[in-house]
């Protein structure tokens, strides 16, 4: 058993109710380390080509990563992988909190979960002893009072649970997985692929640790984090949290808003992290935002999670659910044109209720709302729901319909593309998405390299798979450590940002894969360099870990889910981008009539392609790369047999 | 001359909390951004915009009036870093 893992992987089968232990050789964890990529191994292997999502037969598949549990900041990532039914194309999804440390502690590096079990279960999971209970009880519970419930069954306060809400129940295709009431694993409709095989929660408890190769590296290592943090550019984050950037995002002009037909939102000021601080973070009204409105993960100095708690006013908000981050600012603020912090909060306290991903059920009611706004749809449509841009009350009334699938909620719970598929009537050009995932609050107009990470990401628009355009000028000496050396002017859309675009993908990949927090060991969010978690991956392993191999890691994992891709039936026809951001520019504001260039970025899309070593025609990775990469064996399957 | 600044995200700290960032500075005639940031003893990688501009070089010399805004360097919000500068 190698160094930093259990060696342990789980295995249930919810139909058979059967469950093995599988002790896969130290190869296995030198080649996919942990989370996405591991979790992509299985469904690779264990799932049939061609599924519905939401079938039994598709695999859900949750680990953590080599760090994972130890001391050091930045390491109790959990990435869920599936099949994805938001976008019929991989899903993959992370989240931080105290439950992946607790699955380490518990005995195993990960799980695998097929089949569908007759009646609603949960899962509990003690030093290494596994059990399928029944979860009847909980069915149909909100988070909080489901967990609660789970820790009086279970006679312990210091369980973690991972679960569905009711979303999740009602396959909201954007249903999210959720710890602790208030983290998600949001994108890519993971908890409604968790709903479909009847599983409510797993539980668990444990007290091992793995083992650690090199204990006084990896404390030294923990220790300069710790005190370098204050003087790092993170620093910020956790006094603000990522609300930190709805500021300086506005006066770049790239604060989405009124669903990306400007980036810039007059009232951003109301929806920024300097607002959250001072007036609704816990403890604002005595000065204690930093003691008590601030919350963390296993382990971590950084301590970016908000807390936020309103007592009075139309939009109570309940702090054991959080505090939302940047993303839900601007998908539940200035994308639908709400500048309403108090209601914001309100949704995102109910989307950690109802357990959907903040994302896509914000700029799901952006596209409603434009659409609405230019009388595309109807108040016959909306059950009599006024959806104009700015209806702060409506929009938080439609988050728990969409939770619950209740009236126009119904609809919307589909996610935008297909409710835009179903309404028809000219809806779909209001849609902002790529496979039909909804995409992030960063806006490709002002960090064009994003365009083609948007199009192209296997697991549909994303803004936590590449590094941002500026980055390359304002971090030269970081991303030199990574190859890059050559950094191009502001708004550059040209080869060497594809380059750019493509290693940091790599790298971020890798980091999905390790399973550590890109806020602390991103090329930009950075507390820790590349080569310091090539130390760390070292320290704990005992293993020659190189950046060079962390960025082989990153590559592999990507190949792996474009080979997944093409076995789906996906490939370059999906790789788009939303038409709006080719033919309208944006008003107002410092990107005041920006648009993409269609014509440069088909031939930048191919140039990335030929970057990865993917075929042009088809975007898929062909025999060669995957065989380079040590991955030959998906050839083997029917993976790319079909693709070809 | 006078000129007003806006800081934002932890730079707030340098002024009392009940100015939420917001202060007037007298500068010296013909002092530039980064003369400005030496002033404030700001020690952070920084984003410096004045008025209406979406980033400013720090040898901009001032004016009378200017309205200086200062981020800290965040990664998804950095859309325009390079007149920014490491101490």
């Amino acid at each position: 058993m190698p160094y930093g893992y259990n060696g342990r992987v789980l295995h249930i089968d919810l139909s058979t109710e059967q469950i093995q232990i599988e002790e896969p050789p130290d190869s296995f964890y030198r080649k996919y380390m942990g989370g996405s990529a591991m979790g992509l191994h299985y469904l690779l292997k264990e799932s049939p080509a061609g599924i519905d999502a939401l079938a039994s037969e598709n695999v859900l598949c949750l680990f953590a990563g080599v760090l994972t549990g130890t001391p050091i900041s930045g390491q109790s990532r959990l990435t869920a992988v599936a099949k994805s039914p938001l976008t019929d194309a991989v899903g993959d999804s992370q989240s931080g909190g105290f439950f992946p440390a607790e699955l380490k502690f518990a005995g195993f590096d990960g799980i695998v979960i097929k089949g569908k079990a007759s009646k609603p279960v949960y899962l509990w999971i003690k030093d290494g002893q596994v059990e399928i209970r029944d979860a009847s009880h909980l069915w149909g519970k909100i988070t909080g009072d489901a967990e609660a419930m789970l820790k009086e069954e279970l006679e312990d306060e210091r369980i973690e649970v991972l679960q569905i809400g009711p979303a999740g129940e009602n396959l909201v295709r954007f249903a999210a997985l959720i710890s602790m009431s208030n983290r998600a694993n949001g994108r890519t409709g993971m908890g409604a692929v968790m709903g479909s095989k009847n599983l409510k929660a797993i539980a668990v408890r444990g007290a091992s640790k793995p083992e650690i190769a090199d204990r006084k590296k990896l404390l030294a290592l923990t220790r300069a984090g710790t005190k370098a943090f204050p003087d790092s550019d993170v620093f910020g984050l956790g006094k603000y949290g990522t609300a930190e950037v709805v500021m300086p995002q506005n006066r770049a002009g790239g604060l989405p808003t009124y669903n990306f037909n400007s980036g810039t939102f007059a009232h951003c000021e109301d929806i920024s992290g300097e607002t959250m601080f001072d007036n609704f973070l816990l403890g604002a009204d005595r000065n204690m935002q930093n003691t008590k409105g601030r919350d963390t993960c296993y382990s971590c100095t950084v301590r970016c999670k908000r807390v936020v708690e309103i007592q009075e006013g139309p939009y109570p908000v309940d702090p054991h659910y959080g505090g939302p981050e940047y993303e839900t600012l601007a998908t539940f603020g200035s994308y639908c044109g709400i500048d309403d912090l108090a209601a914001i909060a309100k949704a995102n306290e109910y989307c950690n209720k109802l357990g959907m991903d903040t994302i896509s059920c914000g700029a799901t009611i952006a596209w409603a709302m434009e659409a609405f706004s230019e009388g595309a749809l109807t108040l016959q449509d909306t059950g009599g729901i006024d959806l104009h841009f700015g209806q702060t009350e409506n929009m938080v009334r439609l988050v728990q319909m969409i939770g619950r699938r209740e009236g126009f909620g119904d609809l919307l719970a589909e996610g935008s593309a297909r409710a835009a598929a179903r309404v028809g009537r000219g809806t779909e050009e209001f849609l902002i998405v790529s496979k039909k995932q909804e995409t992030p609050a960063h806006m490709p107009q002002v960090k064009p390299s994003l365009s083609v990470i948007y199009a192209t990401n296997p697991f549909g628009s994303d803004h936590q798979s590449s590094e941002h355009d500026p980055s390359y000028r304002f971090y030269p000496e970081r991303m030199a450590e990574i190859g890059l050396t050559d950094p191009q002017p502001k708004l550059a859309f040209n080869e060497e940002m594809m380059r750019f675009a493509m290693v940091t993908q790599h790298l971020y990949s890798a980091m999905d894969s390790i399973n550590v927090c890109q806020f602390v060991y991103g090329p930009a969010w950075q507390l820790y360099s590349a080569g310091e978690l090539a130390q760390a991956a070292r320290a704990v392993t005992g293993w020659d870990v190189s950046v060079e191999e962390l960025l082989e890691l990153g590559e592999r994992r990507l190949n792996m889910m474009r080979a997944y891709n093409a076995r789906e039936g996906l490939g370059k026809n999906e790789d788009q981008l939303p038409e709006k951001m080719f033919k309208k520019g944006l008003k107002g504001g410092r990107s005041d009539g920006y648009k993409i260039d269609h014509q440069a970025w088909l031939k930048l899309r191919d140039h990335y392609y030929r970057l990865c070593g993917w075929d042009v025609d088809s975007g898929t990775p062909t025999r060669q790369k995957l065989d380079q990469l040590g991955i030959g064996w998906i050839a083997g399957t029917d993976a790319l047999q079909q693709a070809a | 001359m006078q000129v007003e600044v806006k800081l934002h995200g932890v730079l707030r700290e340098i002024l009392p909390t009940a100015a939420k960032g917001r202060t007037q500075l007298q500068v010296e005639e013909g002092s530039t951004v980064a003369d400005l940031l030496e002033q404030l003893a700001i020690r952070r990688r920084v984003l410096v915009a004045v008025n209406d501009q979406a980033e400013t070089e720090p040898a901009y010399v001032l004016q009378e009036g200017d309205h200086i805004t200062i981020f800290t360097a965040v990664s998804g919000g950095a859309a325009h870093h390079s007149s920014s500068r490491h101490f």
